[in-house]
């Protein structure tokens, strides 16, 4: 072979070797193995492998049931898959102070384990922000900012 | 090489560094505060530019190895180099940002998120494309070793784009217009094109040393080490 | 807990000084190395007028 034919070939497996790895991947071959947290449906299904194991939880804190005391620095609040009519949901249970944004109606992740008794423990609450950027409105409804965290 | 490109180099770093420093005026002084994250959604204007240039710039990187290979042209080599060196100081310097950003919004520094993990590895692989680089002593073996990895690293840069609609993840999907207010996404489009037409300026300067740095070497193909001790031998015997 | 964030100046301090810092420093550094004069340092066959010492 040629350089120049030696070097073509190697741009040939190069695309070849790039193009099916791409292609593997965005057909869900390894997402499947890629979960970074579980809807409550999802831990729902799971509850046999889920209780004890470290795992996160992600989804929505359902209305009214946000329950901060500073003095113990306890937290419980609820975590739906979406805003609204959630079919399964959790009661997250977190020893600190939530990030300045957690407020009801806001997508979390949190990382902890499903206790026996199926409420999940938390050791860490984050917080997910949407992909949307609003200037702050004046006492303005902020749950109209949620409406891409609703499709968690 | 004349010096034409050297010109060409300044006017577009100094552009850029124009531009940008105009779209960071107007997101950090003028811009409102985001209605959750309040003036920490300022981060905004320089983690979102960050990020689309070290893809477009990847992206040329990606299309300079394809011409690299299928020409054998040293110009393309250097191309290449010029562009994953700056897509990857930009990969470095978006980890860095996103990660001041995540944690009063987010409430950690770094958790192993899809995006997170995809752009680490983005990083990373790039920057094993640089070192691969600095290994190899021939010439034309190593122009073929650095095309043939940026093109197998470029698979993760679509990855790291699709990461957060593929798979379950805390940072948030992309914006678009509709998703951001008019009074920011002016400064953020701003900043966008200052650190694009920068980001040309830095490829162009680094194209320019390494084109004479590989001149140089084909010139004076003296490398000091490799072959040194195997002469010695066959003399000695 | 329902307010925006509050004092995130630092963060935003922080990130734009780094930004700026490690952009401008690297620009410096990838101007200078590629000024003709640079250049004709590093390989002398380039620019027949400049390479004086070679």
């Amino acid at each position: 072979m040629t350089p120049q034919a030696k070097r073509r070939a190697f741009l040939v497996a190069a695309l070849l070797v790039a193009g099916s790895a791409l292609a593997v991947i965005s057909a869900g071959g390894i997402g499947d193995n890629l979960v970074y947290y579980w809807t409550p449906s999802q831990v729902h299904e799971n509850a046999d492998k889920a209780v004890g194991a470290t795992i996160r939880l992600g989804g929505v804190v359902q209305e009214g049931s946000v329950d901060w005391r500073p003095d113990s620095q306890s937290l419980t609040f609820t975590v739906g898959d979406g805003a609204h009519d959630t079919e399964h949901t959790l009661v997250v249970h977190a020893k600190s102070a939530p990030p300045q944004m957690f407020r009801e109606g806001i997508g979390v992740v949190v990382e902890g384990t499903l206790t026996a008794d199926g409420s999940f423990r938390a050791d860490k609450v984050m917080v997910k922000h949407s992909n949307e950027y609003r200037a702050p409105t004046d006492g303005g409804d902020v749950k109209d900012l949620y409406a891409t965290v609703e499709e968690l | 090489m004349t010096s034409r490109s050297y010109t060409v180099a300044l006017a577009f770093t100094l552009l850029g560094v124009a531009i940008t420093a105009i779209g960071h005026a107007i997101g950090l002084f003028v811009a409102p505060a985001e209605a959750m994250m309040g003036d920490v959604g300022r981060i905004l204007y320089v983690h979102v530019p960050t990020a689309w240039n070290a893809m477009l710039v990847f992206l040329f990187g990606f299309g300079a190895a394809v011409a690299s290979l299928w020409t054998g042209r040293r110009r393309w080599d250097a191309w290449t180099t010029a562009a994953v060196e700056v897509g990857t100081v930009l990969t470095l310097l978006l980890l860095v940002q996103g990660s001041l950003w995540a944690k009063p919004t987010w409430g950690v520094y770094w958790t192993w998120d899809p995006r997170l993990t995809t752009s680490a590895v983005l990083g990373a692989a790039f920057g094993v494309v640089l070192l691969l680089r600095r290994l190899i002593d021939q010439p034309a073996r190593r122009q073929v070793a650095t095309a043939v990895a940026t093109i197998v690293a470029f698979v993760d840069v679509p990855i790291v784009y699709m990461s957060v609609r593929w798979w379950n993840s805390l940072h948030q999907t992309q914006s678009t217009p509709k998703t951001i207010d008019k009074m920011m996404a002016v400064p953020l489009w701003v900043s966008a094109v200052g650190i694009l037409v920068l980001s040309i300026g830095l490829v162009i300067a680094r194209w320019r040393t390494e084109t004479a740095r590989l001149a140089a070497e084909e010139r004076a193909p003296d490398l000091p080490d490799a072959p040194a001790p195997l002469h010695l031998d066959q003399e000695s015997r | 807990m329902t307010g925006m964030i509050q004092g995130g100046w630092g963060y935003v301090v922080a990130v734009y000084g780094i930004s700026w810092a490690v952009l401008l420093g690297y620009a410096l550094v990838a101007l200078r190395g590629s000024r003709p004069a640079a250049l004709s340092a590093l390989d002398p066959g380039t620019d027949p007028n400049a390479g004086s010492d070679a």
